[in-house]
């Protein structure tokens, strides 16, 4: 299996699952999004040291519900900048995700071959394309 | 100063913790809300927080900027921690004032899981081989220590008890009288209790049937048709709009149950499983259940349900317009009045010789204080079988 970064080994976890038409929600800073609004943790500041393990550190988070998406904006890091929520329909061709520290949040490993700028729809905002 | 902190809780997750619990050395508790981010360093602003403060928030009492801008103790000041290099550390020294920036919007709301507990749910049914319900109860009383009023106690368990019989009731309604035989007494919805934990305050039940070889567990169909009723507890609309299509005793049950919870100020939150499903979790919070119960009270037949019984009527007044009817399907007399404005008669009707089908408005009125139900049949037409 090949995916976007190098993922440690034993990662993604045994019962991370292979989504099945599974609709999911983002926070990207621009509409369209760019590459970077997929980088995960890891990506983008190697050197830190993170809370999480290095498993987690190389996913990225969405949520399976809108609501629960929209409510991270009203968080003090994400409410003093600009963010845009997006849609994404996932299945296993793009990856697997497991179902982590709360209810509708999941951590998404991506394969290489998934380009999520291609497959996400903006929410709520007329995209500029 | 500084204070190694250690997080117990993450509430909110996105790409990192963003909020969570932590306690220090002295096994005091903080929130702490990420809120700023650079190449090495998190910086976290950090108030204390009691068990029945948090308990607030993740009952949806409160929202997150209640927390830190209306401090429980008077002059209880916000904290700055910082992570750094794997290590987590409140500088104690109190912020004279907390930048605007750094605090959350208006009506940031917490929503939960408990893993844990959703894991005790799955692991006791497949030991069990039976339904598995745990109850987790929010009373004002078990935000300091794991208690609860007596009273509170036994409301809720008649309630849900009510509850379940009422849509397993319901939900084999629709099936074929033969298969409807088999799994239709009281036993297949009865429910037992077979322990308490803390946390509020935790009740664990369990079916009184055990799973048959399939490892299904017929109250199942309760506990579906109680997810169907809960689940857009948050939306009053759609949440009116299922209760009507569940009117009669279910309804009224269902109402009593929200009317417990906002008399009572108990968030309840329901987790099941049967052996062979997943586990199933449905939150009935306090302000969401006011806001519901409010506007079903406002309407007026939702304890109207259309019933039909067929087998010979035993009795019958022609002139006060009362009348028994032995019901074959279930050997239960039943009586009633007349519809009113239906224009319908008895007269003529045989006695104990001639099976009829009356079909009949059934309301289901509650008895004040006793949390029974009054039920009367009013007869609205009559057939021949």
């Amino acid at each position: 299996m090949v995916w976007s970064e190098t993922l440690p080994q034993g990662c993604p976890p045994s019962d991370a699952l292979e989504p099945n038409n599974m609709e999911v929600f983002r926070l990207v800073k621009t509409i369209p999004p760019t590459e970077v609004d997929f980088y995960s943790h890891r990506k983008l500041e190697p050197e830190k040291v993170f809370h999480v393990s290095e498993c987690i550190a190389r996913s990225i988070s969405v949520f399976n519900d809108l609501s629960a998406c929209n409510a991270v904006k009203k968080l003090p890091k994400f409410k003093n900048e600009t963010f845009h929520t997006i849609k994404m329909l996932l299945d296993s061709e793009c990856g697997v995700v497991l179902n982590r520290n709360g209810i509708h949040h999941f951590s998404f490993w991506m394969r290489d071959s998934f380009n999520p700028i291609e497959r996400h729809e903006a929410i709520g905002v007329e995209e500029r394309l | 100063m500084q204070s190694a902190l250690e997080i117990l809780e993450v509430l909110i997750y996105y790409d990192a913790p963003q909020l969570f619990i932590a306690r220090d050395t002295f096994m005091g508790r903080y929130i702490c809300m990420l809120v700023k981010q650079d190449e090495r360093t998190d910086s976290y602003l950090c108030t204390s927080i009691s068990s029945s403060r948090l308990g607030k928030l993740k009952a949806k009492d409160i929202d997150l900027l209640t927390v830190y801008s209306s401090p429980e103790i008077e002059g209880q000041a916000c904290m700055i921690a910082t992570y750094k290099e794997g290590d987590l550390l409140l500088n104690t020294n109190p912020l004279r004032k907390v930048p605007d920036n750094y605090l959350p919007e208006a009506d940031l709301y917490i929503e939960l899981e408990n893993t844990e507990l959703q894991e005790r749910v799955a692991q006791d049914a497949a030991q069990k081989k039976r339904a598995i319900c745990h109850l987790h109860l929010d009373p004002p009383e078990s935000r300091e220590e794991p208690r609860i009023k007596s009273e509170t106690l036994s409301s809720v368990l008649l309630a849900l008890q009510t509850i379940v019989k009422h849509a397993y009731k319901k939900a084999i309604s629709e099936i074929d009288k033969k298969s409807k035989e088999l799994i239709s007494s009281t036993e297949f919805s009865q429910l037992d209790v077979y322990a308490f934990s803390a946390g509020s305050f935790t009740i664990h039940l369990q079916s009184a049937n055990k799973a048959d070889l399939s490892d299904y567990v017929d109250i199942e169909r309760a506990f579906l048709k109680i997810d169907e009723l809960c689940n857009y507890i948050g939306n009053t609309e759609e949440a009116m709009r299922i209760v009507k299509e569940n009117r009669g005793h279910l309804a009224n049950a269902f109402i009593r149950f929200l009317e417990l919870v906002v008399f009572t100020d108990t968030s309840i939150s329901i987790s099941w499983a049967t052996p062979r499903s997943r586990v199933h979790r449905t939150n009935v919070l306090r302000k969401e259940a006011e806001m519901l119960y409010a506007a079903l009270s406002n309407i007026e037949d939702l304890g109207v349900e259309d019933v039909a019984f067929t087998g010979v009527v035993t009795q019958v007044d022609t002139i006060k317009g009362t009348w028994t009817i032995l019901n074959e399907e279930d050997e239960t007399r039943y009586g009633g009045s007349l519809e009113e404005n239906t224009g319908i008669s008895l007269a003529g009707i045989v006695v104990d010789k001639k099976r009829y089908r009356f079909e009949c408005v059934e309301q289901i009125e509650s008895v004040a204080g006793t949390g029974k139900e009054k039920t009367t049949y009013r007869l609205k037409a009559i057939k021949i079988p």
